[in-house]
């Protein structure tokens, strides 16, 4: 049987809690024996994990969606999954920033035997702790992970990654896959091309399968980017990894919206 | 049901019962045993597999009277089955204080080291997408799924379903590469 609105709206309520006793026997006598509607159920699951994560219930949803589906096996499973699908794919999420009075505040909380010792050993503290923990700019890190156009399964279709430039953007984190035909080197090198000029960039780790780089955003604009990987060898000698990694650095506000 | 648990005989009886093609009948039996998993799991029981093959062998226990009286789709009468074995259940063990799921639990970065594997076995195109349907939160999440139903020609549903899909892909590849490094 087809699923219509209605269909999806119940079995959110199902998994909710907003049925009545003799409501939630029927839904579930259907999931026992649609396909559709059960398929329904799997992907309500996921999506109520989604909104569950990003604070979208309300409080009594989100405690009830805690105590029942998120307390079985399988909603803990689920949950775990999306928190690391979060944690990969989406802007690593920075703390607000706290003043320099706040961070002083936490430090010395954190340290109250150091108080305790000497008047002048808190002296230098709190000076060493306005340098250290002094206030910087506010930042947030996007990270993303890019595929050589050489993976790519259509060569002819160019497509770059859309990245949105938040105002709040403190530095891209680009996970570069290597190819896995290409040549590995003991070290990498990557090239920014804004098809304008190239800059090098250090990569920040690498393993076997792929290189991170950290790309401040004050080194980038609204634009089209690819970047390019260089192996370098034990003999200090450079191989370039055939193929781009494409992305585009898009204003959030400037994002085309989806004609209704 | 006989003390030593299911006989041989009424696990042919129960397949005849589902199906009379013993393929079909164990894809029906399959089918029906995840369902009671996903009913459990959503009524909060936190040993859901356990509770559906408790039912399973009480349906076993009946299957000879079954099989020729029972007039109706089987499904349902697991379900019928299931739904005591709840009840039961819970008149048994009050349920556990449920401790709040961490969202950052330690295994997360386990977890995101086999996702990362586990991505990389998808193909490029739905790599992608996986990575692009997760973009974005509130208003704009919602405005980055219709543009890429729209890019994808699909509609809203049809783009949910093929998410839901992956990620079953993905999950399973998650727990098996799990497996592998407890094994390990």
């Amino acid at each position: 049987m087809a699923l219509n609105d209605h269909d999806q709206t119940r079995i959110r309520e199902y998994l909710l809690g907003h049925l009545s006793d003799e409501e939630l026997e029927k839904i579930e006598e259907r999931l026992m024996t649609e396909d559709d509607l059960f398929e329904e159920l799997e992907i309500s699951k996921s999506e109520l994990i989604e909104e569950y994560c990003a604070g979208e219930l309300s409080q009594n949803e989100h405690e009830w969606f805690e105590q029942h589906y998120l307390a079985s096996a399988e909603g803990k499973r689920t949950h775990a999954v999306a928190v690391a699908l979060n944690a990969v794919k989406c802007p690593i999420p920075t703390p607000r920033k706290l003043t320099w009075i706040e961070r002083l505040r936490n430090f010395l909380n954190a340290n109250r035997w150091a108080m305790a010792a000497a008047t002048s050993t808190a002296v230098v503290i709190i000076v060493a702790a306005v340098i250290v923990f002094g206030p910087r700019p506010s930042t947030s890190s996007y990270a993303f992970t890019l595929n050589s156009t050489l993976s790519q399964r259509s060569p002819g279709e160019v497509r770059y990654f859309k990245v949105p430039l938040n105002p709040d953007l403190g530095e891209l984190r680009v996970t570069l896959q290597i190819p896995e035909r290409a040549t590995r080197g003991t070290n990498y090198r990557v090239e920014l091309d804004d098809r304008g000029e190239t800059r090098s960039f250090k990569p920040a780790s690498h393993d076997e399968n792929s290189v991170v780089v950290v790309i401040p955003a004050s080194a980038v604009r609204e634009n089209l980017y690819a970047l390019r990987l260089y192996a370098i060898k034990s003999d200090g000698t450079e191989q370039a990894i055939p193929g781009d990694y494409l992305f585009e650095l898009v204003n959030p506000a400037r994002m085309p919206s989806t004609p209704k | 049901m006989p003390k030593g648990g299911p006989t041989q005989e009424n696990w042919d009886r129960l397949l005849l019962w589902l199906d009379a093609d013993r393929d079909q009948a164990g894809e029906r039996y399959e089918k029906i045993r995840r369902r009671l998993i996903g009913i459990f799991s959503s009524r909060g029981c936190c040993d859901a597999d356990d509770l559906a093959d408790r039912s399973i062998n009480v349906v076993l226990s009946k299957v000879e009277w079954l099989l020729p009286n029972y007039v109706g789709d089987p499904a349902l009468y697991f379900y019928a089955v299931a739904k005591k074995i709840y009840l039961e259940d819970l008149k048994k063990k009050p349920p556990p204080k449920v401790p709040l799921p961490d969202t950052a639990p330690p295994e997360v970065e386990q977890l995101s080291d086999c996702l990362d594997d586990c991505l990389d076995e998808l193909p490029a195109g739905e790599r992608d997408l996986i990575v692009r349907y997760h973009q974005f939160e509130k208003q704009e999440k919602i405005q980055n799924r219709k543009r890429l139903a729209d890019e994808l020609q699909l509609s809203r549903n049809a783009l949910r379903i093929k998410v839901c899909h992956i990620h079953s892909r993905l999950k399973r590849c998650i727990e098996l590469r799990l497996g592998e490094k407890t094994v390990g």
